[in-house]
């Protein structure tokens, strides 16, 4: 009882928290899979492969495609449409389903990471249409509706389009993209 | 014997299997599935079904049924079977008395709470006086409320794991938790 008493004790002073820290998994980790990293895989690098790349290859890109854009097609627009907006619908909403946090025990979903293939955050699918992101203290920053063509527009969390928007990679996931289409390096896996 | 266990209720059995210094798994700074830090589902912050600024139905300041001021069953200062003055066994000194008990975050005992009833926890500073006690306003929130039936705006979170913690007005957790 002494000796079990002592290791406790041992323990709860060099392990003063039991954690077990937000481990990616294989499958979604580039630093693990070189695939998964588009520094490594020219294929999901919109800086090699023109037709993912929203500045060469305008359809993906909401600036020049109307259809893709919430400004000028309402159906996309989650300002409209409350069943897109988290804000409007609680079955999107982290705060109200708890297993849509990244710091709930059960739940799974994407991560997202920079350019040097380093976690920046994550994401939790709320519904086919839309996406939800967190940093990497579990804030929740804001959503992604899906707009069509492989792409998902980028809201913060007072429901504005900040211009920023995601295109899929064709292969694993999807690449983050700035207003005037530049690529930073961000990546979702 | 009665004497040695209130003059020590640190060491009566009752403690030990409450102790998070004998088992670590206890302790939300230890265990991380019951600290709300880490775990969003039992964070009042992350959860807004828990937190009763965002959850007009675990208000007791929107909802006259789980407010003592307004609902008295649920106040002991108007309903006898609740209240430890008339209940001598609902106090942490008393031989018959089992409940939980309050921890800082130096995992240092700072207070007890009896279960009057279903809806009701009294609470009880280190010293074992009455200081206050707990309406329940859902099955995972329970609000704070001074001897005079007044909200602290305080109020616990289950843990999923048969304590609570106690969060504060601001929905912050206090690092205090029940065992």
């Amino acid at each position: 009882m002494i000796k079990i008493l002592s290791i406790k004790i041992l323990i709860a002073l060099f392990f003063p928290v039991i954690c077990f820290s937000q481990t990616i998994p294989q499958k979604h980790n580039p630093k693990v899979d070189p695939n998964l990293s588009p520094a490594n895989n020219k294929s999901i690098n919109p800086e090699k492969n023109a037709a993912i790349n929203p500045k060469v290859n305008w359809n993906i890109n909401p600036e020049h495609n109307q259809v893709i854009n919430p400004d000028t097609n309402a159906s996309i627009n989650p300002i409209i449409v409350n069943d897109l907006n988290p804000n409007k619908n609680r079955m999107l909403n982290p705060m109200y389903h708890n297993e849509l946090h990244p710091q709930n025990p059960n739940w799974e979903g994407l991560y997202v990471f920079d350019k040097d293939d380093e976690l920046i955050g994550y994401i939790s699918s709320a519904s086919q249409n839309v996406t939800l992101y967190f940093d990497t203290s579990y804030k929740w920053l804001g959503y992604f509706v899906k707009s069509g063509k492989g792409t998902y527009n980028f809201y913060n969390i007072n429901d504005q389009w900040t211009g920023q928007f995601g295109c899929y990679d064709g292969i694993t996931g999807f690449n983050f993209f700035e207003k005037d289409g530049e690529w930073k390096g961000v990546h979702v896996k | 014997m009665g004497i040695c266990l209130t003059a020590f209720p640190q060491k009566n059995e009752l403690f030990q299997k409450h102790n998070p210094a004998l088992n670590l798994y206890l302790s939300p700074f230890f265990n991380r599935s019951i600290n709300p830090d880490s775990n969003s589902s039992i964070n009042p912050a992350t959860n807004w079904n828990i937190n009763p600024r965002q959850t007009m139905e675990c208000n007791p300041s929107k909802n006259e049924k789980i407010n003592p001021l307004m609902n008295l069953v649920y106040n002991p200062q108007q309903n006898e079977v609740l209240n430890p003055l008339y209940i001598k066994t609902l106090w942490p000194d008393d031989v018959s008395w089992d409940g939980q008990y309050i921890f800082g975050e130096h995992n240092e005992l700072q207070g007890y709470v009896s279960r009057a009833s279903q809806e009701v926890i009294l609470c009880f500073n280190s010293q074992m006086e009455w200081d206050g006690y707990f309406v329940k306003a859902s099955e995972k929130v329970f609000n704070h409320f001074s001897i005079t039936g007044l909200w602290t705006g305080q109020f616990l979170c289950t843990d999923n794991s048969g304590g609570y913690n106690l969060f504060n007005k601001d929905c912050k957790w206090t690092h205090q938790y029940i065992k």
